[in-house]
């Protein structure tokens, strides 16, 4: 794999991956341990969270096109492998949450995946990609879910950095969906919501 | 009565070039064999989110903290077992006068099922008898404020990461640690679980580069395109 081209990108936007039953089958055991290392990665690389992801979900029955997509990743890393965050300092503290979910992506049960991150004034403390675990009938409702767990996860990060000794009294959560927010000013009217 | 084995565990330890640079051999017990309500009670032990240990980078970074690292060597061996435990003579030191003896255990040993435990507490019961200050919602993270000062203590299980605004504050923690438990590693954050930090003048980077370039060099990938 070392002597492998690079991609410039960890998958294609065309990539949709099925169960494909009809495809020839791969080693297993290789297919898990190569989706293991990649979960680790997760650790500093948000950008092939949500592809990882996406091909860990075919481990139980792995074929040609799941670890073809999976490899695709490996060309990609090779060519991004010097790539982290940056932790600057000196610029005003503030905190910001974004929120965003595919309706429907996942094809196999319809369930939509959801993505946030979190920013503390230019630098990425926290992300998190994940597939729903109900299935959500209209974008409102999975952006709704969403922006429910990614302001979950802002109430962790301002009780942390209250313990830090710092307060910070507004946390804009931002969503693109028009109807999910104003679904969301009349539960958290504490939050300044933006269209984005 | 439950008799415990114990058992060697060898491990060579490498460089970062993989040249063998250390043997390390370490008594385990055989904690599989523990009895629940007997030898063993809670089991539960905190460890830090790693979206934590991100939050004080990035704090660290904007408040202009030097961030230091150290760890506890063998640190479970610190805990301290309430129940009554008995482990069997380890392999190779056997008492040949009385070979049917056991030997009741004190503090705990690797392998037991309260190890992770029992090491939790006793840290966190030392740092708050030194007037630290536990996290509201993380609780492997332990405060001290002096005045205007602040000195944050970030735990992973023997792993601890800390920043003061104030060396002297550092200076204080580190010597209350090692006239408590012996410690290793210590100086300026560069790896942390598997995170490769760097510093610059304006801020710090981190990327784990060293393990992307193991998962590539993996050749059992190789044969697929």
């Amino acid at each position: 794999m070392e002597s492998c081209k690079v991609t410039t990108t960890s998958m294609s936007t065309n990539c949709y991956l099925e169960a494909d039953e009809a495809g020839p089958e791969v080693n297993q055991t290789m297919y898990m341990g190569l989706i293991g290392s990649l979960l680790y990665l997760i650790a500093s690389r948000p950008d092939i969270m949500f592809v990882v992801c996406l091909c860990a979900r075919f481990q139980s029955c792995p074929k040609e096109s799941h670890l073809k997509a999976a490899k695709r990743i490996l060309k990609y890393l090779k060519g991004t492998i010097s790539m982290g965050s940056s932790y600057p300092s000196l610029s005003p503290i503030h905190l910001v949450g974004y929120s965003d979910s595919d309706f429907a992506g996942c094809k196999l049960d319809r369930k939509s995946t959801i993505g946030t991150c979190h920013l503390l004034r230019s630098s990425l403390v926290s992300w998190h990609s994940k597939k729903q675990t109900c299935v959500a009938l209209s974008i409102v409702e999975a952006e709704y879910i969403t922006a429910g767990s990614c302001c979950a996860q802002i109430l962790w990060i301002k009780q942390q950095l209250e313990d830090f000794g710092l307060n910070i009294s507004k946390v804009p959560l931002l969503c693109d969906n028009t109807s999910a927010i104003n679904f969301d000013k009349k539960s958290y009217p504490t939050l300044k919501e933006k269209a984005h | 009565m439950n008799v415990i084995g114990t058992k060697w565990v060898f491990r060579n330890k490498s460089n970062d070039s993989s040249i063998i640079t250390r043997n390390k051999t370490r008594l385990v017990a055989k904690g599989y064999n523990q009895a629940k309500g007997i030898d063993y009670d809670e089991t539960f032990a905190p460890v830090a989110r790693l979206e934590a240990v991100r939050l004080l980078l990035a704090f660290a970074c904007m408040s202009g903290f030097k961030l230091f690292k150290m760890d506890v060597k063998s640190a479970f061996l610190n805990g301290v077992v309430n129940e009554e435990i008995y482990v069997s003579q380890s392999l190779g030191f056997e008492d040949h006068k009385h070979p049917e003896y056991v030997y009741k255990l004190k503090k705990a040993l690797y392998g037991l099922k309260q190890a992770p435990h029992q090491w939790y507490e006793r840290l966190s019961l030392f740092l708050l008898s030194h007037e630290y200050e536990r996290g509201k919602v993380d609780k492997t993270l332990f405060i001290k404020k002096v005045r205007t000062d602040i000195i944050l203590v970030q735990i992973y299980v023997d792993d601890i990461v800390f920043g003061s605004s104030n060396v002297k504050l550092c200076e204080d923690f580190v010597k209350a640690m090692q006239g408590e438990f012996e410690m290793s590693m210590m100086g300026q954050l560069s790896f942390f679980l598997g995170l490769q930090v760097k510093l610059f003048k304006e801020g710090s980077l981190y990327a784990n580069q060293s393990i992307a370039k193991t998962s590539l060099r993996s050749s059992r990938w190789n044969h697929v395109k």
